[in-house]
């Protein structure tokens, strides 16, 4: 297959480039103006383009059969976040329009998630965040980009597959905003107890190229978590001894703080009505879609795609922390 | 009463705080938003609860009859987008700085003049908390005879993360006259006049300190001479904290306030009482001002209404002009004197 990813350079995207090389496939890659050559850059087309202006786009595009859409923007303002991911977005579609892509696999989020109504389980199936506003710049331009793939699928044909990772984390990314807060020499851990969502950027890579590779309906969606499950308290402990991070952990409750987000949240809206604003831990929705006891459901990717992480949470660890 | 119309083109960050401002006013209605992006109109109108959006702004004003229409895209294309709107026959609103040059403003103004409509440049500093209350202080004579008039622009915008200096999409200033410099320009132009009532002369320094060459001029001073006093200019690219300072000092007393911050004023003045605790006695007054000039600070963030402070009263006066256009404030000829005065100084660039 000839398969093009943006965002090629990134996190997730140098690893699926990496997963999809090995399995024999032609890679064009688009990475960013100023970003550095990554080390595969000889054995991949690579076009340097940035999706918020997309000059060179649809030549990019020419003979793929399939765009892996992993391009984001994961800090940086509200606006920043929706022109660079939603708005390169638009660019990256209406150049598939005409360069008459058929399929894109998008990379997603659990985020999209609306933690407080999923019951015990959360899958495939649990309710979306109805009111994307009230949550942060990331879900709010992840919510449209979904959109935007969906839009574009059912007025053109193209087919579609959304992939939802939960915790995504390696190397240089291993310190996870569901673990808690470090607070001096303390580590507050929510939820001690708590299964963390978690899929190993290299799992991760490997089950966006067995979703690409896949004949699948459209539109198609998948949410990608690692087995077996790991708890907050141990995610938490092994990566502050790997990291050498000297730091005692203290676990909290999730429902202590979840009374304390609560009761901010109801204290704010009675004095200050819809224009309060509090720090998200102090909001009631955004704590709960960081902490909440869920389960995560792997059913739907094992079922359909035959997928099973490759690498053990133990060897998650050492390809994360070598030596 | 019926309620007055907005529409806008440009649906980014500074238009969600136009619109913010207005849904917090009984008497407005937005009617339509605007923008070239299509999700980016349809979020904003979504968000805000907006009848009608749109990508096209000449649609948009064939479509729809708005008292006012806001300009709130980037800055180049400003003096286009207003001079369209002018010609349908709609006042407006236009964000900071509404003409890359004077003569582009008298193009504008001349307009507006031979429709009797009205055309505002954001001037929303001059109704920010701090800025009431020192005018206030002035009023009453506590600060004395104005003398010299401080207005410092702080930021490094070469810092991690700066969207000033995104190397993959130049930021809409790298075009700019006068780069991140010309973006500010406007606010420290129209404050210093409405402390000085009229410059009567000015130098300047114009330079660039960064080797990048991405932004044509990160830092920029001026003196200015005044009617009633000095005004000093500052604007530097390379430094941090970030901040938007304005002094003012009087015969009698000082007065300095952070403009990018809630209303936290540090006042410095005579005392009586022995000598010797002057020192003590000053700094027990400026501890007290800070302590309860930040508690206020952090209730108003909590409260949501420490954005853009000024903003809301600056646009409740655009409006009010609707029915009184004789008392509009700030009137086209004074921002005419801001946009000549800018003029002035990046004409006196002494030391480019």
């Amino acid at each position: 297959m000839r398969v093009l990813v943006t965002g090629a350079n990134g996190f997730l995207g140098s690893q699926v480039v990496e997963r999809l090389l090995r399995s024999n496939h032609q890679v064009v890659a688009l990475i960013r103006p100023a970003a550095e050559a990554p080390g595969w850059a000889d054995r991949v087309a690579v076009h340097r383009v940035d999706l918020r202006v997309a000059d060179g786009l649809v030549e990019a595009l020419k003979g793929i059969d399939v765009v892996v859409h992993v391009a984001a923007a994961t800090s940086g303002s509200e606006d920043q976040q929706f022109a660079s991911t939603v708005g390169g977005t638009e660019k990256l579609l209406s150049a598939m329009g005409v360069a008459d892509i058929k399929r894109i696999v998008l990379i997603s989020s659990f985020v999209l998630y609306d933690w407080s109504k999923a019951k015990h389980i959360l899958d495939e199936d649990s309710p979306l965040e109805a009111d994307i506003y009230r949550m942060g710049g990331y879900t709010i331009a992840k919510a449209w980009q979904e959109r935007l793939v969906l839009a574009h699928a059912k007025e053109t044909g193209c087919k579609v597959t959304i992939l939802r990772p939960g915790f995504i984390w390696g190397k240089g990314h291993a310190e996870l905003a569901g673990m808690g807060r470090k607070v001096g020499p303390v580590f507050v851990v929510v939820g001690p107890g708590n299964e963390l969502p978690l899929t190993h950027v290299i799992n991760c890579a490997d089950c966006v190229v067995t979703a690409t590779e896949a004949e699948l309906p459209s539109p198609e969606v998948f949410n990608i978590v690692d087995r077996p499950a790991v708890s907050a308290w141990r995610y938490t402990g092994d990566y502050l001894r790997r990291s050498r991070i000297r730091a005692r952990r203290l676990p909290m409750p999730y429902g202590f703080g979840r009374l304390i987000a609560s009761s901010a949240t109801s204290l704010s809206s009675w004095k200050f009505g819809a224009r309060g604003q509090l720090p998200s831990l102090l909001t009631k929705r955004r704590y709960e879609a960081q902490f909440k006891p869920l389960r995560f459901s792997t059913a739907k990717v094992e079922r359909v795609l035959n997928w099973t992480p490759p690498l053990s949470y133990q060897e998650c660890l050492d390809a994360t922390f070598p030596g | 009463m019926p309620k007055k119309q907005a529409v806008f083109i440009g649906a980014g960050a500074i238009a969600r705080e136009h619109i913010i401002a207005l849904k917090s006013m009984d008497n407005i209605e937005i009617e339509a938003v605007c923008d070239l992006s299509p999700a980016r109109a349809q979020s904003a109108a979504e968000r805000h609860g907006i009848a009608k959006w749109f990508t096209d702004h000449a649609e948009m004003l064939k479509q729809t009859n708005a008292d006012f229409v806001h300009v709130t895209t980037p800055p180049q294309s400003h003096v286009a987008l207003a001079r369209t709107c002018l010609e349908a026959g709609r006042n407006v609103i236009c964000e900071k700085p509404i003409a890359g040059s004077y003569d582009e403003f008298l193009g504008l103004k001349a307009i507006a003049r031979s429709k009797s409509l009205l055309l505002f440049e954001n001037h929303n500093y001059l109704c920010h908390s701090s800025v009431l209350k020192i005018d206030q202080m002035l009023g009453s004579g506590e600060l004395g005879d104005l003398v010299e008039v401080q207005i410092q622009v702080h930021m490094d915008i070469h810092g991690p993360g700066s969207a000033f200096m995104d190397p993959n999409v130049p930021h809409y200033t790298a075009r700019l006259r006068g780069g991140v410099v010309g973006d500010f320009i406007t606010h420290m132009s129209y404050l210093t006049l409405h402390y000085l009532g009229r410059a009567d002369a000015a130098q300047t320094l114009w330079q660039r300190r960064s080797p990048d060459a991405s932004q044509p001029d990160d830092e920029f001073r001026a003196l200015v001479k005044g009617q009633s006093g000095v005004a000093y200019l500052s604007f530097s690219g390379n430094c941090e904290p970030s901040g938007f300072w304005v002094k003012v000092i009087g015969s009698k007393g000082e007065v300095e306030a952070n403009l990018f911050e809630p209303p936290r004023l540090a006042i410095r003045r005579q005392r009586g009482g022995p000598k010797p605790l002057a020192t003590l006695r000053d700094g027990l007054a400026e501890g007290r001002q800070i302590a309860s000039g930040s508690l206020r600070g952090l209730y108003r963030k909590f409260s949501g209404t420490a954005r853009y402070d000024g903003l809301g009263p600056f646009l409740a006066r655009c409006y009010a002009a609707l029915d009184a256009p004789g008392t509009a404030s700030p009137s086209i000829d004074s921002i005419d004197d801001s946009c000549r005065l800018i003029e002035r100084l990046f004409s006196e660039a002494s030391g480019k």
